[in-house]
């Protein structure tokens, strides 16, 4: 039995389970704690549909450190992981970035939600503008037009 | 930069956001915080104007704690003035950073605006030096009493903080940054100075600890008359009277005898040190220093400069700035005895790796005037380039 991996249950808000290692789920600090807590076979998380959780879960496994028979502790190579990282993120619309960052924060997974936050500064730095910045995060802007000169005149020079 | 007593990192705050489809608006804002702070400095304008929200995450604290927890730091110049106080007859310090005005485009100094609630010294005769995001402001004089007070200015968040006092009460002193620690040298008294030449400070541990005399320095008359630089990962004296040069190695706590930097001995200016280069002025032109083969040589490329520098002048600073050079002047008419101004030169050096007979060229980027008239009672106290 020792030798043998603890697989532990966890079921989304709209009841998809996912069976994974235990190793998987110390990559949160939320679940870890959960689990320590709370022996049971099964997790319910309230809080994350099945589609989120099936990306948290892919990410986890992914990024888990594997104990190899030497015992040196190592994952994928730095690159490799980075290349996957940028795969990942590459093509998810910002509507699944956003509910990711939810799950990240919910189930404190810090590694995940920076590379999250990353994304949505990518996005930004992409903009051109204030004002295609507020399109694309859907701000509305509260300030009145005096207001916004005001702003533009402090902040007119950039720091070298 | 485990010694600041920086804003904690952001903390956690769990917002529900189920029921809601997912946006923007349903980030919390240490999550925003941890975003901004992952873009460029140069896009701050553009994310100010925003919203009211993002100006006031921007300018915040935790931003700058955000920003230098990810790695996401800029090199950004600090300027300390000495000017005339309006409508007194003495003079105060006033701290800017150079930064480019959108319109018309160009370089500028812009005032800094120090958190009220924190205190800030006006002594005089202080030594400045940058640690990382911070600036070192070490001993000086309140009233002609000579002070061991060490000031701490933190470029993140413009709050001024005390840091130990040193040993040894000192005034003019000189201060480098070596290692993680502050080396301080000299500016007490004689008999002082055979016990406590200098002092180190240790980032790490927050402690003062005595720095020896360089061997020979005792013997040597008009021993003051050194030149101190940080150099390869050693703090180097060299003796302007004798040519005696000696190097203190952080690692083995111990001067030695060393040859070179013959060629600084005659320079009168400022200096600074930029990879493996000295850059220094000599016969009213920018040069570099190859330590390793004594040479003097030109940086080529900077005519521009030369052409917008007036005939009366004085270079008053070169700095290191992210690995750009520097040239900080001031400049006077003669027909106008009462007023100067300061001038500025940012250059982007090219072919940094060199060979003993390749070329250094120079890139203005930009050649401003900073300070268009000044009182000739101002003095250009420090400048620091700091990481934020």
């Amino acid at each position: 039995m020792e030798n043998e991996k603890k697989m532990i249950t966890l079921k989304s808000s709209d009841d998809v389970t996912f069976e994974v290692e235990e190793a998987v789920v110390l990559e949160s600090q939320f679940l870890s704690h959960l689990v320590q807590d709370c022996p049971a076979p099964e997790h319910k998380i309230k809080e994350v549909t099945g589609k989120i959780l099936s990306k948290v879960v892919e990410y986890c496994e992914k990024h888990v450190v594997v104990v190899v028979d030497g015992g040196d502790s190592s994952s994928s190579s730095g690159d490799d992981l980075k290349k996957w990282d940028d795969k990942f993120i590459k093509e998810m619309d910002l509507s699944t970035v956003y509910d990711l960052i939810a799950a990240a924060n919910y189930l404190n997974i810090q590694a995940l939600l920076d590379l999250m936050c990353q994304r949505v500064a990518d996005v930004i730095t992409a903009c051109k503008d204030h004002k295609e910045i507020r399109e694309t995060l859907g701000i509305v802007s509260d300030y009145t037009a005096e207001e916004e000169a005001e702003v533009l005149k402090e902040n007119e020079w950039a720091f070298d | 930069m485990t010694n600041n007593p920086v804003a904690p990192p952001p903390r956690k705050k769990k917002k529900k956001t189920k029921t809601k489809p997912p946006s923007f608006s349903s980030i919390p804002d240490d999550v925003i915080v941890n975003i901004l702070a992952r873009i460029s400095r140069s896009h701050y304008c553009s994310l100010c104007l925003v919203s009211k929200h993002f100006y006031s995450l921007l300018s915040s604290p935790d931003i700058h704690a955000a920003r230098s927890l990810i790695g996401n730091t800029d090199a950004r110049l600090y300027v300390c003035l000495w000017l005339p106080t309006p409508s007194s007859s003495g003079n105060h310090h006033s701290w800017f950073t150079l930064g480019y005005r959108s319109r018309p485009y160009r370089l500028s100094l812009e005032p800094v605006r120090v958190l009220s609630s924190s205190y800030s010294p006006d002594r005089l005769n202080s030594t400045t030096v940058a640690a990382h995001s911070e600036i070192y402001q070490i001993g000086g004089s309140n009233e002609d009493k000579r002070t061991r007070a060490v000031r701490v200015f933190d470029c993140r968040n413009h709050t001024w903080r005390f840091a130990p006092d040193m040993k040894v009460a000192r005034k003019q002193a000189r201060s480098y940054f070596l290692d993680d620690k502050i080396y301080v040298i000299g500016g007490c008294t004689k008999t002082e100075e055979a016990m406590s030449w200098g002092e180190v400070f240790d980032l790490k541990t927050q402690t003062w600890k005595p720095l020896p005399k360089p061997p020979s320095f005792v013997d040597d008359a008009h021993s003051y008359h050194y030149g101190v630089l940080v150099y390869g990962g050693r703090l180097h004296v060299f003796f302007m009277n004798n040519y005696k040069h000696y190097a203190y190695d952080p690692r083995e706590e111990r001067w030695l005898q060393e040859a070179g930097f013959m060629g600084l001995a005659r320079i009168k200016g400022p200096w600074c040190v930029i990879g493996s280069l000295i850059f220094a002025e000599r016969n009213r032109k920018y040069l570099w220093y190859d330590p390793r083969n004594g040479k003097w040589v030109m940086v080529y490329g900077l005519d521009d400069v030369y052409r917008k520098r007036a005939k009366n002048y004085r270079t008053t600073q070169l700095v290191n700035h992210g690995g750009k050079l520097v040239i900080i002047w001031e400049q006077w008419n003669k027909t106008d005895r009462e007023h100067k101004s300061v001038q500025c030169a940012v250059i982007r050096l090219d072919h940094m790796r060199l060979t003993p007979s390749s070329n250094l060229w120079g890139n203005v980027e930009k050649c401003d005037s900073v300070l268009n008239i000044v009182y000739m009672s101002y003095e250009l106290s420090c400048c620091h380039s700091v990481l934020v």
